[in-house]
């Protein structure tokens, strides 16, 4: 079947594209363009005036030791983001999927953590482990545990990324759960006659039939992890302690508007560009073709 | 090979008493067909053989031994849905396959009795297809081979034809009564279906809202039902059942009933039968006639004839007649007593 729509003249289809096309347009290529374009100077520091230089940013970024730190802290950064909030809303959405009573009450619930801005999540993680005032902190010195993420690097890194992936729990697990329930109850109920234990079962059956959920929440957390989880990090740790939790986008952010180093700013947010749209390219050319069934 | 018993049988859901204590001993090798129509429990009881739901109270045993507690991959049972369940993402080879591998069955073994149940089953071709590239009837024998390679002791289906066409359906029902009987497996199969459940049933159970109305071979059942909602139910057309006012006195029903089957009421001149009848319309059929008429007090009435009968034409007012032992009468309460 044709499913493609056939349109008669030029006006209609040039209409119904265009504010699409102009949003991308406004908010997507010109800036982009702009920053391709700002990557190949070097302005002076009062802006007056700029040199051409080629490649010679991206030469420069690609040899310099922190740049390519913080290209591992990210790829860090973004994995335990994405297994975190992955890995935990799968489980509490069997957990819910498990109880058919009350599971209206308990979804409200975790879904409120999505309400909640990143850089306010930040602000609240950051009350609870502050070294002096926090709760938490405070809770883990009576254990004997001295709590210190403004100087230790490990544990900068776990606050950022528990910051990060708590509001992403809820909406991962509303896409988990509505995955599951679309999973036909007979084809679970025969896996058990079949001889499947629980663990089996969604081994063989529950998880390869939600790979499409979790393809498309891959992609998504990704991408989250990568560029929104900014305010986060600039609210807790400001990428410290010593650029330990410095991710790309936050490096742009501090080279460009803290260090006034506007061409290799511009520079960072074209490879970061390069990077995801790959990444989702190769996402999708390869994983997607192996979850449909 | 199995016996299985059903032993006072009760199911509630919250406070809804679906299934009131059903008791039957069903021995090795039986087919047995639980009919009724929708909403009776048949599922419900089915279910609980499995164990897919809990026994409120009462007890399933699968050889003598008490399965209430133990789960459905212990039971050693295999079962049809009524969709086919099947896995989606796996081939027809490894969907058949799965319960063996579960069991740590030898790849050669496995392999050999997937390929012999293709065989039986006229899958061969289709092995490394998924179930979206299958026909419903194909499917429907994916989920029949997937029962059947596992060797269990107890089959069990839940309306598996009742997707397929009419004609299709006629076929797998041969299919599985022969399939059963060559493996020899206790089978129990649930249908709202009277057809399906006179053709394959060694026995059959009558369910009647949640209550097991009556059990017992095919023939027996149609011959000699024991309430009213069986002699309804079994039987197509259905049984015509009268009240002392619709007969005026040629029979005495107090405030019962009286069933007499279409097959052995026969139209005769008007005077010469018991009961006077205008005849509505008729269906023929071709093997066979229905013809449809109401009583002088408007009470419908249904009469079969032979196809090669002569037609009454409608309007024509005309006798029913019947003999005196095809009579069956029941009680204000719908059960059966004796012919007076
Ligand atoms: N999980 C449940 N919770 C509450 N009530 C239920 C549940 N499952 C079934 N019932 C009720 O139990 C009764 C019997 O259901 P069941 O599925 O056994 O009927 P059935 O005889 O199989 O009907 P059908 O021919 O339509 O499949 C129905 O009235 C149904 O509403
Ligand atoms: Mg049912």
């Amino acid at each position: 079947m044709e499913k493609r729509v056939t349109f008669k003249g030029w006006m209609l289809p040039l209409c119904l594209l265009a504010p699409q096309v102009i949003i991308t347009a406004v908010f997507f290529f010109y800036p982009a363009g702009q920053a391709v374009w700002q990557s190949m100077f070097i302005p002076d520091p009062f802006g007056l005036k700029s040199q051409f230089v080629g490649f010679g940013n991206f030469e420069f970024l690609l040899s310099d030791r922190y740049y390519r730190a913080a290209f591992a802290t990210t790829a860090i950064f973004s994995g335990l983001v994405t297994v975190v909030s992955m890995g935990l809303a799968l489980y509490l959405a069997v957990l819910a999927d498990r109880l058919i009573k009350g599971s209206g009450v308990y979804r409200t619930l975790l879904i409120w953590p999505y309400a909640v801005a990143p850089a306010v999540a930040g602000v609240l993680w950051l009350f609870m482990f502050n070294t002096r005032v926090g709760v938490v902190a405070w809770y883990l010195g009576l254990l004997g545990y001295d709590w210190n993420h403004v100087l230790n690097e490990a544990e900068a890194m776990g606050l950022v990324v528990a910051a990060s992936s708590w509001g992403r729990v809820s909406y991962n697990f509303l896409f988990f759960l509505a995955g599951l329930q679309a999973i036909p109850k007979s084809v679970i109920e025969a896996a058990a006659i079949d001889g499947a234990r629980f663990w089996t079962r969604f081994r063989t059956i529950v998880f390869p039939l939600l790979s499409p959920t979790t393809f498309f929440l891959l992609v998504v957390n990704i991408v989250y992890a990568f560029f929104e989880t900014f305010g986060v990090i600039h609210t807790i740790t400001s990428g410290g302690p010593q650029q330990a939790t410095t991710i790309l986008v936050y490096k742009v952010f501090a080279d460009g508007f803290v260090g006034q180093d506007l061409g290799s700013s511009a520079a960072q947010s074209v490879i970061l560009l390069i990077v995801v749209g790959a990444m989702t390219i190769i996402q999708f050319k390869f994983v997607e073709r192996r979850v449909h069934y | 090979m199995a016996t299985i018993k059903l032993d006072a049988l009760k199911k509630s859901f919250g406070k809804v008493d679906v299934i009131h204590g059903v008791d039957i001993d069903i021995k090795d090798g039986e087919f047995i067909v639980i009919v009724g129509p929708s909403g009776c429990g048949k599922s419900t009881m089915l279910r609980m053989v499995a164990g897919l739901e809990t026994v409120t109270s009462g007890e399933v045993q699968i050889n003598g031994v008490g399965v209430n507690d133990k789960e459905p991959m212990d039971r050693n049972i295999a079962m049809v849905f009524q969709n086919y369940a099947l896995y989606p993402h796996m081939s027809v080879f490894d969907n058949m396959a799965y319960g063996l591998k579960i069991a740590k069955t030898p790849k050669e073994e496995i392999a050999e009795r997937v390929q012999a149940a293709a065989k039986l089953l006229q899958l061969e071709e289709y092995l490394e297809r998924k179930p979206r590239e299958l026909s419903g009837g194909q499917r429907q024998r994916v989920a029949m081979g997937r029962a059947i390679v596992r060797k269990p002791d107890v089959f069990l289906f839940d309306e598996p034809l009742s997707n397929l066409d009419a004609k299709l359906r006629v076929q797998m029902r041969l299919e599985i009564k022969q399939l059963q009987k060559s493996l020899g497996v206790t089978a129990l199969y649930v249908t709202h279906d009277q057809v399906e459940a006179m053709t394959l049933a060694d026995r059959m159970i009558v369910m009647n809202g949640g209550v097991a109305d009556q059990i017992g071979a095919p023939l027996e059942v149609y011959k000699n039902p024991k309430t009213a909602f069986v002699a309804g139910f079994i039987g197509s057309p259905a049984t015509n059942f009268l009240t002392a006012t619709d007969l005026a006195g040629v029979v005495e029903v107090g405030d019962g009933t009286l069933g007499i089957r279409p097959e052995h009421l026969q139209l005769c001149p008007a005077g010469e039968g018991s009961l006077n009848v205008d005849v509505l319309y008729t269906e023929a059929l071709g093997a066979e006639t229905l013809i449809h008429a109401k009583l002088a007090n408007g009470a419908p009435i249904t009469v079969r004839q032979d196809g090669q009968m002569e037609l009454p034409e409608s309007g024509a007012n005309l006798d029913v007649r019947w003999q005196a032992d095809a009579v069956m009468l029941f009680d204000k309460n719908g059960q059966r007593v004796a012919n007076a």
